[in-house]
């Protein structure tokens, strides 16, 4: 009925490229060269991808990323939230002020942080140096590159995080909270036994959807330090495009694209199961 | 308590700092002479302003078409997938309540890596001709869009109590004209936001767009890396041309931020 | 110990002055229950008592020192909210522990307390479960064992018993009352419910827009109201009102002239000083009968028969008179739709009020 036409289009525009991808890593394709054929090549890809140094530098960036980004970007927005949460007049100017950097494009987060810590006119270079952190530019995009991507992420999606707890703050019975009060409890008591339990659910969401992206993240590694120097700073899906359209090696691509698929989904399953309390779903 | 209310207008304005600033940046970068961008240490406000950058940067580098293009597939991606996301979350809502299992697993559709489907879809679009398309990106976001909206879609409906729609057709009235006149009304705010959330999913895409566009199609994230060619960065074109952008998304985010954080919390908050 | 004093206490919420220089006592052991209609008051006033909102005038003063700079969790009040207010995340047991966990109170012996409290209640098998999987009554009572648990200087509960059904809020009142009497903790309890204020409270405060209209034992309240609007929010069915002029009637006696050649007569030496005054007389549904031969004298209330409603114990009869007014009559009344007569009360138990005022006279 209604809901055939929605699903027959997902099944057929996901199912297939994800068909497609396991064909492609199992056969051997110089697709580049016109006219050659497909041979079938077994698990070799699968082989190659997993005797890979860059592929298991670029796992350790990303899990870098996503181990830092993610609890930072879930605190830093939790702190917001209760911060902007009492109703003090200002907060939603500064609330909208807050979540701007959310409706950009990654593209152009990049692009903003790449401009912002280019060292010769790049304003925190010069903030810094004021501040005494350093006296002549470190190079951050040199020299700190995966610090530097973790800072335009964050910037970019404690928004994200923000929004969500200030939601689920004000859906909060309020009850609760005030017996906390009246029982006895101090307020980070209140705050740890009740308030966080109550926002876990919420917490929960949160993290995995943006774990979820940042596993897949490209558009500001690619922009802001192009995986680079070298790759000290490539994340997994930056690899996948340079495989497929810089070195036209597309099975190799495919094979990465399924190995990064599997990994992504074992892990979520896995958090799911040990997230405490349950998801809001 | 003094003490207090100190701290917390300390940290406000250090948070206010970070995020406002980037995007100051960004401002004063756009109307920034050429002769400027490369001062050190970098004024904070441009001496001069110009337009020479968005006239370059819209006009001559196609700043314009990209900004264009991306709202062109975006918007249609985002009807489309609302209109099948509605039909499909009113299913699901009224006809298979209790099919946990079908909705999560449409839902986890969406968590599927962009990049798996880069290469495929690739592949097959140069074939059938879609490549460099909009049709072909249109199709390709629904991927993700898609998934979310029948998810949002099913969550906003579920709250919609079901007598509604039944004293609609007591009524007389048809299924779809109940859908017109009564479900979608009252939904509206629901729709909205995820109409918003569709929209800036699919504006931001960069992965597949990367992939499957070359110049025919030049949706907005594409369009960045071309202005940071090897020799001459034109960081002030492509300021201008990305806040001529994100205007536009900036203001629409914070209008209708309470729709947005209704949709973005109906995944996640009861 | 125990000993409660609210001292011209106003508060103001947004632009209404939703507490009106409101007194206030509660004596130590004592059951006050805080009676009034919705909007009244009464909740702002328990909140204010628990600290969880601060007082804009007056005093507040628990075993006479003055708290109102101290926090709700400094006042050393237990509360029972509306909702119940039970931790959602938690266990039963740690729902109940809480209390006692937030003062450090070592875990042993926490569990010991929480075991006893909750043996109590009769709730020991529930002590495992979470919030989501019990029923309304038996979160009644969690929220009552956390509240029992520290043993507090005042219990505070507003309205526990009104999200019950009515059998189980008939047991629950029974509870709650007998066990305040075996603790002896000062307790004010809000609610609107009539009935069951009347039924638990030692003394009943009945509060209208934010003042106190009169504090009393119940049969007080009931059987001498201050005022027209006590009279006639206590008691079910409601008092009869009616509005009348004290007039000279031709035989010389004076009495409430309620209608057309219609007089009641209240029994009161002061009336002859009232004369001429406008007034509304109250009178009980209990205390009314109906007599369809009425005598030969003509100044009776006449009636007809509106509605016969039979309720179990007793039969309420509304009698189209006029305006309509109830009388409980015995069970076995036989009466029906349109019978006529006269009206009759007994004479000791008409209320006078004054008709601008409200104020009882007689």
């Amino acid at each position: 009925m209604l809901v055939m036409p929605a699903i027959a289009i997902l099944l057929a525009l996901n199912l297939f490229p994800l068909i497609y991808d396991i064909f492609l890593s199992l056969v051997n394709w110089q697709i580049r060269f016109a006219g050659s054929q497909p041979t079938f090549a077994g698990a070799s890809n699968f082989a190659t991808v997993v005797t890979d140094p860059r592929f298991y530098n670029d796992v350790g960036v990303t899990l870098a990323l996503i181990a830092v980004v993610v609890p930072v970007e879930n605190f830093l927005g939790l702190g917001l939230a209760m911060l902007l949460s009492r109703k003090i007049r200002g907060s939603r100017v500064i609330g909208s002020i807050i979540i701007m950097p959310l409706a950009l494009s990654s593209a152009v987060a990049g692009m903003i942080w790449s401009i912002l810590l280019f060292c010769s006119f790049g304003p925190v270079d010069s903030i810094l140096e004021l501040l005494g952190i350093w006296r002549t530019c470190a190079n951050p995009l040199w020299n700190y590159p995966i610090q530097s991507i973790m800072v335009a992420d964050i910037w970019q999606w404690t928004p994200f995080f923000f929004l969500i707890f200030l939601a689920g703050l004000s859906s909060l019975p309020r009850e609760p909270l005030e017996a906390a009060q009246v029982d006895g409890a101090s307020a980070y008591q209140t705050f740890r036994h009740v308030t966080l339990p109550m926002l876990a659910p919420v917490m929960g969401v949160g993290v995995i959807l943006r774990m979820m992206d940042v596993f897949q993240t490209f558009g500001v590694p690619y922009i802001l330090t192009g995986g680079g120097p070298g790759v000290t700073s490539e994340t997994i899906a930056l690899y996948i495009y340079r495989a497929g359209l810089g070195f036209f090696n597309l099975t190799y691509a495919a094979a990465l694209a399924l190995v990064l698929l599997v990994v992504v989904s074992v892990l979520i399953t896995l958090f799911v199961r040990i997230y405490p309390g349950g998801l809001a779903r | 308590m003094r003490l207090w209310t100190i701290g917390w207008i300390v940290a406000v304005a250090v948070v206010l700092f970070f995020f406002a600033a980037p995007l100051y940046w960004m401002v004063t970068m756009a109307f920034k002479p050429e002769i400027y961008w490369a001062f050190s240490p970098p004024p904070l406000f441009p001496p001069q302003t110009t337009s020479l950058n968005f006239y370059r940067g819209l006009l001559v580098m196609g700043g314009a078409k990209g900004i264009l293009d991306s709202l062109f597939i975006a918007t249609s991606n985002s009807l489309i997938s609302l209109f099948f996301g509605l039909l499909a979350g009113y299913g699901l809502s009224r006809y298979l309540p209790r099919s946990k299992n079908l909705s999560f697993f449409i839902l986890s559709q969406r968590m599927l890596p962009a990049v798996a489907f880069a290469v495929p879809f690739y592949l097959l679009y140069r074939s059938i001709h879609l490549y460099d398309s909009y049709l072909g990106i249109i199709l390709v976001d629904l991927t993700f869009n898609l998934p979310l909206a029948v998810w949002m879609m099913k969550n906003f409906l579920d709250e919609i109590p079901r007598e509604l729609d039944e004293s609609a057709q007591v009524d007389g009235a048809s299924l779809f004209r109940t859908l017109r006149s009564v479900v979608v009304p009252t939904a509206l705010p629901g729709i909205v936001g995820t109409g918003i959330l569709l929209f800036m999913f699919s504006w931001n895409e960069f992965v597949l767009n990367l992939f499957l566009t070359i110049v025919n199609v030049t949706p907005l994230p594409t369009l960045i890396p071309k202005f940071t060619g090897s020799h001459n960065i034109l960081y002030g074109d492509v300021s201008a041309v990305a806040l001529v952008a994100s205007i536009p998304i900036i203001i629409v985010v914070i209008a209708l931020q309470k729709q947005l954080v209704r949709a973005l919390t109906f995944g996640g908050v009861k | 110990m125990g000993d409660l004093v609210l001292e011209s206490v106003s508060k103001t919420l947004g632009s209404t002055k939703v507490l009106d220089n409101l007194n206030l006592e509660a004596k130590d052991k004592e059951f006050l229950v805080i009676l009034g209609p919705s909007g009244c008051g009464k909740t702002t006033t328990l909140r204010c008592i628990a600290g969880l909102e601060a007082v804009d005038e007056g005093r507040i003063l628990m075993d006479g020192k003055e708290v109102n700079n101290l926090r709700a969790k400094d006042r050393d009040v237990a509360m029972v909210f509306q909702n119940y207010a039970i931790y959602p995340t938690m266990r039963i047991k740690d729902n109940i522990g809480f209390p006692l966990k937030v003062r450090h109170v070592p875990k042993q012996e926490i569990d010991r307390q929480v075991r006893e409290v909750a043996e109590l209640l009769r709730i020991e098998n529930l002590l495992d479960r979470k919030p989501g999987e019990l029923s309304g009554g038996e979160r009644q009572r969690v929220a009552l064992a956390r509240a029992l648990i520290r043993k507090p200087r005042f219990f505070l509960m507003d309205e526990p018993l009104s999200n019950l059904d009515a059998k189980l809020r008939m047991q629950a009142r029974t509870e709650i009352k007998r066990l305040q009497h075996e603790l002896g903790v000062t307790t004010i309890f809000v609610t609107h419910d009539q009935a069951e204020a009347m039924a638990m409270a030692d003394r009943i405060a009945v509060m209208d827009k934010g003042v106190i209209q009169q504090v009393a034992s119940p049969l007080e309240i009931y059987g001498l109201p201050s005022d027209a609007m006590v009279a006639g929010f206590v008691g079910s069915p409601p008092m009869n009102f009616l509005d009348a002029t004290i007039t000279r009637m031709s035989n010389g006696a004076i009495a409430a002239k309620v209608g057309e050649d219609a007089f009641l007569s209240p029994e009161s030496e002061g009336l002859k000083e009232m004369e001429g005054r406008d007034v509304v007389i109250g009178f009980r549904p209990e205390d009314t009968s109906f007599n369809p031969t009425p005598g030969s004298s003509s100044h009776n209330l006449t009636a007809e028969v509106y509605t016969v409603e039979p309720m179990g114990t007793f039969t309420i009869v509304t009698l189209k008179s006029v305006s309509l007014i109830k009388a409980l009559l015995p069970l076995d009344t036989k009466l029906s739709v349109g019978d006529k007569g006269a009206i009759e009360v007994k004479k000791d138990r008409i209320r006078v009020f004054d008709k601008t005022s409200g104020k009882r006279i007689v």
